[in-house]
């Protein structure tokens, strides 16, 4: 985040904008809504986060924004690029901007890469074809980009076949896959989930100094609250296809306001709790959206459920933030928002009578805001600015050792 | 880690010593075949009005007095040095009456696979590309009818079309390629296109199957998310893990091509190796049928050998751990 | 890597029976393997409901089952024409139509499929012949799939150098081209059905041999059969109470495909002069008759050979059936 932003009330012109975000899957038991209404923008340089257990939709929602959903799902709504929409775009078009536009790092690095090509051939072909350099120079590129990444012995490892490295250099080879053509967002879907615990925050940094280095918009696509309270500025709760809850990391994480969100949170291990202490765990099965009747998805599993909640969809509601107009695709994401009638009370719960919140919650745009200002101190109007105070007190970004990366770290 | 040059010699040499054990019980089935001849061999090779003295002779000449252990082992030295036995009727050795007929089945069968893999290879990857699409079903039918017709009834079929009504290709014959490679390749169109057509629906269907679960790896994805074209994607990064099967089907089948080639050669009346072994079967010419078995499972031994060597070089994984 | 030589069951290739005369009838175990790794959709992708590998070519379904059924009544057809010949009001095989000349093409009202070249009633001998590619496909896979499965469930219940000397024999058996092995046991038998039935048989014997030695490796392991032998009971009474109904359960759909490929195989063996010596009619044989006038009187070959083809995709059309039938029984079990 630069300095500029903090000055300039205005957000900048989103990079990338997707907007009411549906995705159905036909399936043996009906109509799958992997996706259902989903709608945020990322701006050049940001990184959002996007929380949710596995089965929340959440891959399904980087493959709808890449345009790789599967041939038999029908989207709707709109993803826009640069200002173009690649939903509806012809392929050809789409794959102009696949690679120097949108890139994506995939999950487990096991599969992601060709078993029966040399990673060094992978990047050249990438980089002769896409970037159109000659064989010498997508050569040099190549090797300087698994240096990059922090390959040891780039020359060497460029003639390796996937599965002769490790779990960690894998990904790391995925990452400089996906960076080849320099993209302007890059979409990383759970990118430490397959890995090591310990190599897990060797590749968190990396891909916080490429994005930074770059000046990417990153969306970090993951199940794990504690990487995203660490490592971005604003995140999104997924559930069942939908976001529940969005806004400024520390706002969320300090003080969730949808159940979901704090269930989560509860089942995260902090730091600041006794090491031994026990964990909880969100009771029930995760809701698959199968052929969705009204009503909030989570009130099966909700301990606050109401009726209501069983008979209506709750719409995200802007629980504090800037007010904007409701046509500004950039509002839900800026503000703090959460989809529930009876949100968490924010600061000491159970405190306050559950139908006072809804009341006041529902109120018209330019109420004051309930959250107390203590719990969210930079709500009040800088939007894009978050805190830099995370879930452990820590800054929002750790950044790494500047220059040389932790090379090496999880060499075989 | 492992080198994978170690791992390959280990495979081989596995693998050879396995050929070498199911050579010596083909062996021994084939030169067994001569004790299961109803009656004295002899009269089968000379029929019923041989003297004493032709039975003699023979039997001195097959060793059919020796004992059964003792002309297997002498047979397999011989076939161990060439010596694929000697033509009762010609007195020409067998690995000169074949040497004499290999160029005619070998560039049968090569232009066959050849063919076979030209037209199944790109069908295979398009029907996996658009499964179930109009193109995927109207050549599903069409193999399916394919698979359904004999080599013999399919040749007749080509000959009754191409070589008859609609004419330009001879109907039977052969021109060595010595003299003159267009009219020699000519003449091969016919036999060759009967062997090509009935290996093709086997191949397209078996790549078929294995690019389509290729094609749902994240690699595949991952090269798209990188916004590679399509026809390079489904013919540079997918064909090549889903073509271990083909290969392995590709060395078996040059036994079928073999037995195809039997038929065709019969058919079109070309001088090769099955036209050989089928006179001689007639002929009750047991030394030749002999030596050309045991010669053609040399051939499909050392094919399907190959097919698992190339394999190993095919998918890099397995030079680590062989299977 | 011991995929080298064929084995039944062709899996993803839809039994791929490459019936074609020339090969082992049956893919590759190989085919079995991806058809196995490419069914199970698996976590994130079956999540998401991407519909699975659709591995089999898609004919839509009604055209599947009219195709099976018109399958199934062309094998009745030629079954009862084999078993009611003598009965039918047919002329003899050998014999010459009187008051009709050689060559006849096939007229209504008087010879309805026509005269061969000696003048014999072509109506005739395709049914005889049909009796004679009825006896043999049969006849031939009742005896591979005994012998097949003898072998197979003691390679695949007794395993070690018992399985090691057995698989040994099954690759050199392999090792001959199908048709070669043909010619090497007709050159030696008396020609006739009973040469081409047991020449057949020792082709087939591998293939089934194989298919019941994988099903037994699979079955042995199963809590029944572990129980059976906790309890005692001895090894050959596990074998035929417990081991052999399923195993031949296994192998039942890979008889029709095999019963097609032996069609295929009788049909090349008369072809190529090598069949049950004339006059008895066969269906290659009256192919091989018919060459010299493809020119002229195509239908001397042509008759013969629809049948070889419609037989041969029949008896395909409902191994295949068979096979899928069975396939989905077993994971609905599972």
């Amino acid at each position: 985040m630069s300095v500029d932003a903090r000055r300039d009330p205005r957000p900048p012109a989103p990079l990338l904008a997707v907007d009411a975000l549906t995705t159905i899957l036909p399936t043996r038991g009906g109509a799958l809504h992997a996706v259902d209404g989903v709608s945020f923008t990322l701006g050049a340089g940001e990184v959002l986060g996007v929380v949710g257990e596995s089965g929340s939709g959440k891959t399904m929602l980087a493959r709808t924004v890449m345009g790789l959903a599967p041939p038999a799902a029908r989207t709707s709504g709109s993803v826009r690029f640069a200002g173009r929409n690649l939903l509806d775009a012809r392929p050809r078009d789409l794959r102009e901007v696949l690679g120097p536009g949108l890139a994506m790092v995939f999950q487990d690095p096991a599969t992601a890469l060709n078993p029966v090509t040399r990673i060094g051939r992978q990047l050249v072909e990438s980089l002769r074809l896409r970037r159109g350099l000659d064989r010498r120079a997508a050569r040099d590129q190549a090797v300087g980009l698994l240096a990059r990444v922090g390959i040891p012995d780039p020359e060497r490892r460029a003639a390796s076949y996937p599965h002769e490295l490790s779990g960690g250099m894998r990904q790391r080879v995925s990452i400089a896959l996906a960076v080849a053509c320099g993209p302007r967002v890059l979409l990383a879907d759970e990118p430490t989930t397959a890995l090591d615990v310990t190599v897990q925050r060797q590749i968190l940094d990396l891909l916080a100094d490429l994005q930074r280095g770059e000046g990417m918009g990153m969306l970090l696509i993951t199940h794990d609250l504690a990487v995203v309270a660490e490592r971005t500025e604003r995140l999104m709760v997924m559930y069942a296809g939908q976001i529940v809850e969005s806004g400024p990391t520390p706002a969320v994480v300090r003080a969730p306001r949808h159940p979901y969100t704090a269930a989560l949170l509860a089942s995260t291990p902090r730091l600041d709790r006794p090491i031994h202490a026990r964990l909880d765990t969100v009771p029930g099965q995760p809701a698959i959206p199968v052929d969705p009747a009204a009503g909030c998805r989570f009130a099966p599993r909700c301990p606050r459920a109401q009726p209501r909640c069983r008979r209506e969809s709750p719409r995200p509601t802007t629980v504090t933030g800037p007010i904007t107009l409701a046509s500004d695709a950039a509002a839900p994401t800026r503000a703090h928002t959460v989809a529930c009638f009876h949100p968490t009370p924010p600061a000491t719960p159970d405190a306050i009578p559950t139908a006072t919140l809804t009341a006041t919650l529902t109120a018209t745009p330019g109420a004051t805001p309930i959250a107390t200002p203590t719990a969210t101190p930079t709500a009040a109007g800088t939007p894009g600015a978050p805190d830099p105070g995370g879930l452990h007190g820590q800054p929002v970004r750790v950044p790494p050792p500047a220059g040389r990366l932790d090379a090496g770290g999880d060499a075989p | 880690m492992a080198t994978g040059r170690g791992a390959i010699a280990r495979l081989v040499g596995r693998r050879l010593l396995r050929t070498g054990a199911v050579l010596l019980l083909v062996g021994f089935g084939v030169s067994f075949l001569i004790n299961l001849t109803p009656g004295d061999p002899a009269f089968a090779l000379l029929g019923d009005q041989a003297t004493g003295e032709q039975i003699a002779a023979v039997h001195q000449q097959l060793h059919l007095d020796d004992p059964f252990l003792s002309r297997y082992w002498s047979w397999m030295i011989g076939i161990a040095h060439g010596d694929f036995g000697t033509s009762y009727l010609t007195g020409e050795p067998v690995l000169t009456a074949i040497a004499a007929r290999l160029p005619v089945t070998g560039e049968l069968v090569l232009l066959a696979l050849g063919a076979a893999l030209a037209i199944a290879v790109p069908v295979g990857v398009l029907t996996a590309h658009r499964a179930d699409g109009r193109v995927d079903r109207a050549w599903s039918v069409a193999s399916s009818g394919l698979i359904s017709t004999p080599p013999f009834v399919l040749a007749l079929g080509l000959v009754y079309l191409l070589a008859l009504r609609v004419g330009g290709f001879p109907a039977t014959g052969w021109v060595p390629a010595a003299d003159g490679l267009g009219a020699n390749l000519h003449h091969a169109v016919l036999p060759a296109a009967t062997l090509a057509l009935a290996l093709v629906p086997t191949y397209s269907r078996m790549l078929r199957a294995d690019m389509i679960t290729t094609l749902q790896e994240d690699y595949i994805l991952a090269a798209r998310s990188r916004g590679l074209p399509v026809r390079r994607i489904l013919f540079r990064h997918a064909l090549r893990p889903s073509s271990f099967s083909l290969v392995t089907l590709t060395g078996i089948s040059i036994g079928q091509l073999i037995s195809g080639a039997v038929v065709v050669e019969v058919l079109f009346a070309l001088p090769g190796v099955g036209q050989l072994i089928v006179t001689s079967v007639t002929a009750k010419d047991v030394p030749v049928v002999q030596g050309v078995v045991m010669f053609l499972a040399v051939v499909y031994c050392a094919a399907t050998a190959v097919t698992d060597v190339a394999y190993g070089y095919l998918d890099p994984r397995v030079r680590i751990r062989p299977a | 890597m011991t995929t080298t030589t064929p084995a039944p069951d062709g899996g993803a290739t839809g039994a791929a029976p490459d019936s074609t005369g020339a090969g082992r009838p049956g893919g590759t175990a190989e085919t079995r393997q991806s058809a196995v790794t490419g069914t199970g959709e698996t976590g994130e992708r079956g999540e998401t409901g991407e519909t699975g590998a659709r591995r089999r070519p898609g004919l839509p379904r009604g055209l599947r089952g009219l195709s099976r059924w018109l399958a199934l009544g062309w094998i009745a057809l030629v079954v009862a024409a084999a078993v009611v010949a003598d009965l039918l009001p047919l002329r003899p095989y050998g014999a010459i139509v009187p008051g009709v000349g050689t060559r006849t093409a096939p007229r209504w009202a008087a010879e309805f499929l026509g005269t061969d070249a000696i003048g014999r009633s072509v109506a005739s001998r395709v049914v005889y012949g049909a009796r004679e590619s009825l006896l043999v496909g049969v006849g031939s896979a009742a005896l591979a799939m005994a012998a097949g499965l003898v072998t197979g469930i003691v390679a695949g219940y007794f395993r070690r150098w018992v399985d090691a000397a057995i698989s040994l024999v099954l690759d050199a058996l392999l090792a001959v081209p199908a048709l070669v092995l043909l010619l090497a046991v007709a050159a030696v038998g008396r020609r006739g059905t009973v040469t081409i039935v047991l020449g057949l048989a020792v082709v087939g014997m591998p293939s089934f041999a194989r298919l019941a030695r994988a099903s037994t490796l699979a079955i042995v392991d199963r809590p029944y059969v572990d129980a059976a032998r906790v309890l005692g009971t001895g090894p050959w009474r596990i074998l035929r109470r417990e081991v052999l109904p399923a195993v031949l359960l296994r192998l039942s759909p890979f008889a029709f495909v095999f019963m097609a490929f032996a069609v295929v195989a009788e049909a090349s063996l008369s072809f190529l002069g090598l069949g049950v010596p004339p006059p008895a009619p066969s269906w290659g044989g009256m192919i091989n008759d018919g060459r010299p006038y493809l020119d002229g009187d195509p239908y001397l070959v042509f008759i013969p050979a629809l049948c070889v083809f419609l037989t041969v995709a029949s008896f395909t059309v409902v191994g295949d059936h068979a096979r899928r039938r069975f396939d989905s029984r077993a994971s609905g079990l599972r």
